[in-house]
């Protein structure tokens, strides 16, 4: 592979939340970096952290209850985590976007969508309201909304599902960010829908050349848009590697579970899938030792009492990682 | 293949928009618009389509807990769609559903023994109460939960328990039908494929029918034997689980199939990107419904609505494509 | 072997959670208690009721009867700890007994609210339609009316006394708990685990009484116990008009009433009355903003 520049680089973040039933270690020191024009899929199951990232690399976690514990968030040489609270508003929206799940609820129901767009442009982009409602109409026409003059003047819930998420993706863009996250963005909508806007996502970064963090429970839009991946679990990253590494080669027995775990469109039906026992452990009250020892089919003596690190596991590729004991065992799976 | 569990004919399920100071309906929502189908002992019919498709409004008309405004529906060989509720009490010991969302489908305030043993309560209330306790520690056992838990609240349950408390309630009249809406897609994947495999299981244990309804394709082939796709309303394709992920007839089918994401590395397809959006229920278009999103519309689409018909192995489609 | 595995598992975690409740009720209760404004509301209140159990063994004279002009308008004393009023009873005991019609006051007053409330209000939530236009038509009519106003039409109606007052006080509120329950029941009444009770077959009562109404009690419990205490000062003001219980009868409201004509030469007969209904009417709210605590907006586990 070869070697890209990183844009962002996340080292040893903790983001814990002190709640009134407990401490929940939410994102439990994790590293890893987005380099230039990739695509970065985190995924993993609810309550894994992988929001909490997100909304940590944006510094948008409420706090309290939240807070950053350790770590650095490194963009543009500079760490977020230190940026005060305006010097953070002026990079959100700018360098960083963000795209939300549900995009009824980050959308302002009493501003007109237009309205919405223009407000990002103008406080970023030292433009007049003419102007910036010109980048408006522009950015609605780029991301497929049929009459965007008239569009700009509707509100939110005049547009359908899909078409908020578009201007959501059009609000995001609109101020050419170096990075886009995208949080879930596609799995409150239909599969058609779904699948236009991932179109449009990839479209998109083809165009501006922006990275692109996705998140997402979706193994197959996973596969579909990632160029890495990182699988997280109960506040850790358990596996990364390309996504070709993570699809044909699973090394944790978490990554592989799922994958095995998925119904698919061929081979045989009403035949038992895999099965990863138990549940997803609950956030306050964590095992020792690996965090999926509890479910793992083969845990030892050593998962139970000490966590495996994150190492690199191919020589001659130090983003091929993955935290498990099993590895000193060389490749059981597959 | 064996005999008929359910027929549902023409069924049509409208909601009135209330408007208005005394409430005059003009308009209607056609949820479901004139489907009809038969559900085998024994298979698991599954039925497919996007949000605001009816395949929901479909399952719970079944249920009678809608009402069906037209059509009918003939279970073990007895209309039911214009039983009283008197009648129609003997019936639902024979028909049960299962929720799609594990936290709403349980009653917080009561304990599990309650939420299960309304069941035997309602249709057996000569049963005493020691006898009912009993029943529901087995049925726990039975969808893979420790009997102890009848003293529990939903609560304390995770959603995939959740889910197998909802399934045990489904199962405690030894009912013939079960219409399972949603019932994974509020699951994590990890816990997801659990469930499914309790599902087949408890059908081979208990010979049970299924109507599977869900909007994830992969999931729906996975435990169906017929599949039906519903678009806005109307099934247009219904055939057996192999044949419709291998020879869609349909272009709805065809681009619904292309959009999945799979989980695979370097498989390429050929995709089918649909435009615009589902039209509204209200109105819905002239012709064949899918005509406004059809990559393959003709002149005749737009005028005339195609007729669900076979087009060989009992393979249906409304399309004026392949009907000729 | 799923079964079995999954059944290990649960059954570790078991040992922790055994001596303690499950009950939703019960561990909002428990984190009520662990609220020390709320628990302070709560011994006003048992403070109170203490007072009202015991007022004949604890009252140093007895209310009405032991009245003596030559002892009238006495400042406080060690005699008569409150003073005397205009008849020479000692205001003490009249003001611990006065508890006892408060409390009742209070209670039966919001007995009467809840049944007209929860039947008017579940009906109009669950069936909707017609019947729901008609309560509701009902309601806004009542509403049209202050309150307090239409409570004294109502005493004048029928006549003064104890029991009017638990009516009228009680009447005037039901259209609120009526709104309150409809918008409670017609939220439950779309969700899954009634529609489970339906396809069981569950009749409509039992559908409202075991599944629907258990769900809607907590904000009526918050809102019953603000109510006390609101009846508790309208009882008061109905009795400082003259409409509540008839004299003899001590209340802490015609007490006032009476006291109103001396309030510069015997200020003592209006305030220590004046302070058991502030005392009272801060216990209730205490505890009732404590409940909208824990039972509010919903309870999480």
């Amino acid at each position: 592979m070869e070697k890209k520049e990183e844009m962002l680089s996340v080292k040893d973040l903790r983001t814990y939340f002190y709640t009134h039933d407990g401490l929940v270690p939410a994102v439990d020191g994790i590293s890893f970096n987005i380099k230039k024009g990739e695509t970065l899929c985190v995924v993993g199951e609810s309550g894994c952290g992988k929001s909490v990232t997100a909304m940590s690399i944006l510094k948008l976690v409420p706090t309290p209850p939240g807070k950053y514990v350790s770590g650095e968030i490194l963009f543009k040489g500079e760490d977020l985590l230190k940026k005060s609270h305006e010097e953070m508003r002026m990079i959100r929206g700018n360098d960083i976007a963000m795209i939300f799940q549900e995009p009824m609820t980050s959308l302002n129901p009493v501003f007109t969508v237009g309205n919405q767009i223009c407000e990002t442009v103008m406080l970023h982009q030292q433009l007049n309201k003419k102007e910036a409602m010109e980048v408006a109409v522009e950015m609605l026409r780029k991301v497929g909304i049929p009459l965007p003059e008239k569009r700009v003047r509707e509100y939110p819930h005049q547009l359908s599902g899909g078409m908020r998420q578009r201007v959501m993706i059009a609000m995001a863009l609109s101020c050419n960010p170096i990075l886009l996250i995208a949080d879930e963005p596609t799995t409150a909508l239909d599969v058609t829908i779904q699948a236009q806007i991932l179109d449009l996502m990839r479209k998109m970064k083809e165009e501006t050349g922006s990275s692109i963090m996705f998140i997402t429970h979706d193994l197959g839009v996973v596969a579909e848009m990632a160029d890495r991946v990182v699988v997280m679990y109960a506040g850790k990253i358990v596996e990364q590697g390309s996504a070709e590494e993570i699809f044909n080669d699973p090394r944790h027995p978490y990554t592989n579970g799922l994958l095995k775990s998925i119904p698919r469109l061929q081979g045989k039906r009403k035949e038992d899938l895999h099965v990863i026992e138990g549940m997803v452990p609950s956030m306050y009250n964590l095992p020792k030792g690996c965090k999926f020892n509890p479910r793992c089919e083969h845990a030892t003596d050593i998962c139970k009492s000490k966590e495996p690190p994150l190492i690199a596991i191919d020589s001659n590729n130090e983003e091929r990682k993955c935290a498990c004991w099993l590895l000193e065992k060389r490749r059981l799976y597959k | 293949m064996s005999e008929k569990l359910l027929e549902v004919k023409d069924l049509k399920t409208y909601f009135p928009i209330q408007n208005g100071l005394f409430g005059r309906s003009t308009k209607y929502v056609k949820a479901v618009d004139g489907v009809s189908f038969d559900v085998y002992k024994g298979e698991t019919l599954g039925l497919v389509g996007e949000s605001g498709c009816g395949k929901s409004t479909t399952g719970r008309s079944i249920m009678r807990l809608i009402e069906p405004t037209e059509g009918k529906i003939i279970f073990d060989g007895k209309d039911i769609s214009s039983l009283n509720k008197k009648q129609m009490l003997k019936i639902r010991r024979e028909m049960q559903m299962i929720f799609q969302d594990p936290f709403s489908s349980l009653n917080p305030r009561k304990m599990v023994k309650e939420i299960i043993g309304a069941a035997f309560e309602i249709h057996m209330s000569s049963m005493r109460k020691k006898e009912r306790e009993e029943e529901v520690a087995k049925l726990l056992e039975v969808v893979g939960l420790n009997p102890d838990y009848i003293t529990r609240y939903p609560h304390e349950f995770s959603g995939g328990q959740r889910q197998r408390i909802g399934i045990a309630r489904s199962l405690a009249l030894k009912p013939k039908l079960i219409i399972a809406d949603e019932p994974v897609s509020a699951l994590d994947v990890s816990i997801q494929s659990q469930v499914l495999n309790l599902l087949n299981k408890l059908q081979k244990q208990f010979s049970l029918t299924y109507i599977f309804i869900a909007h994830d394709l992969s999931v729906v082939r996975h435990l169906s034997d017929r599949v039906g796709v519903m678009y806005l309303g109307k099934i247009v394709e219904l055939t057996d689980a192999n044949r419709l992920y291998t020879k869609p007839a349909h272009p709805y089918t065809k681009a619904l199939l292309s959009a999945i994401p799979i989980p695979e590395i370097g498989v390429k397809r050929e995709r089918i990107i649909l435009e615009g959006d589902v039209p509204s229920p209200i109105n819905p278009p002239n012709g064949c419904r899918f005509h406004t999103r059809c990559p393959k519309c003709m002149d005749i689409c737009k005028e005339k609505e195609p007729d669900f018909k076979d087009i060989g192995d009992k393979h249906y489609v409304a399309c004026h494509l392949v009907n000729g | 072997m799923e079964k079995t595995q999954l059944m290990n598992k649960s059954q570790k975690k078991e040992p922790e959670k055994k001596n303690k409740s499950n009950n939703p009720w019960i561990i909002a209760w428990r984190r009520l208690l662990r609220d020390k404004t709320a628990v302070f509301g709560l011994y006003i209140i048992i403070f109170l009721i203490f007072i009202a159990v015991f007022a004949p063994i604890l009252s140093p004279y007895h209310p009405i009867e032991d009245f003596n002009l030559s002892e009238a308008f006495q400042g406080p004393s060690m005699k008569h700890w409150f003073g005397t009023d205009w008849m020479g009873r000692d205001i003490l005991s009249r003001v611990l007994y006065g508890s006892r019609i408060s409390l009742t006051v209070g209670l039966a007053s919001r007995v009467v609210t809840l049944s007209i409330g929860i039947t008017l209000g579940a009906l109009a939530g669950y069936f909707r339609g017609k019947v729901d236009m008609v309560i509701m038509r009902l309601a806004e009519i009542m509403d049209a009316f202050p309150n307090f106003l239409f409570a004294i039409a109502i005493s004048v109606a029928i006549g003064p006394g104890l029991y009017t007052v638990f009516f009228a006080l009680g009447f005037v509120g039901w259209s609120g708990m009526a709104r309150l329950i409809r918008g409670q029941v017609m939220l439950y009444r779309e969700s899954e685990f009634v529609e489970a009770a339906r396809s069981l077959g569950a009749s409509n009562s039992r559908i409202i009484f075991k599944e629907i109404l258990p769900n809607c009690m907590a904000p009526v419990i918050i809102s019953t116990t603000m109510g006390i205490s609101s009846a508790i000062m309208a009882e008061a003001s109905l009795s400082f008009l003259g409409l509540g219980a008839q004299p003899p009868t001590p209340t802490w409201g015609s007490m006032m009433n009476f006291g109103r004509q001396y309030i510069w030469t015997a200020p003592y007969m209006i305030i220590f009355p004046g302070l058991a209904i502030v005392l009272t009417v801060y216990g209730f709210n205490l505890f009732g903003d404590g409940l909208r605590d824990v039972l509010d907006p919903r309870m999480k586990d």
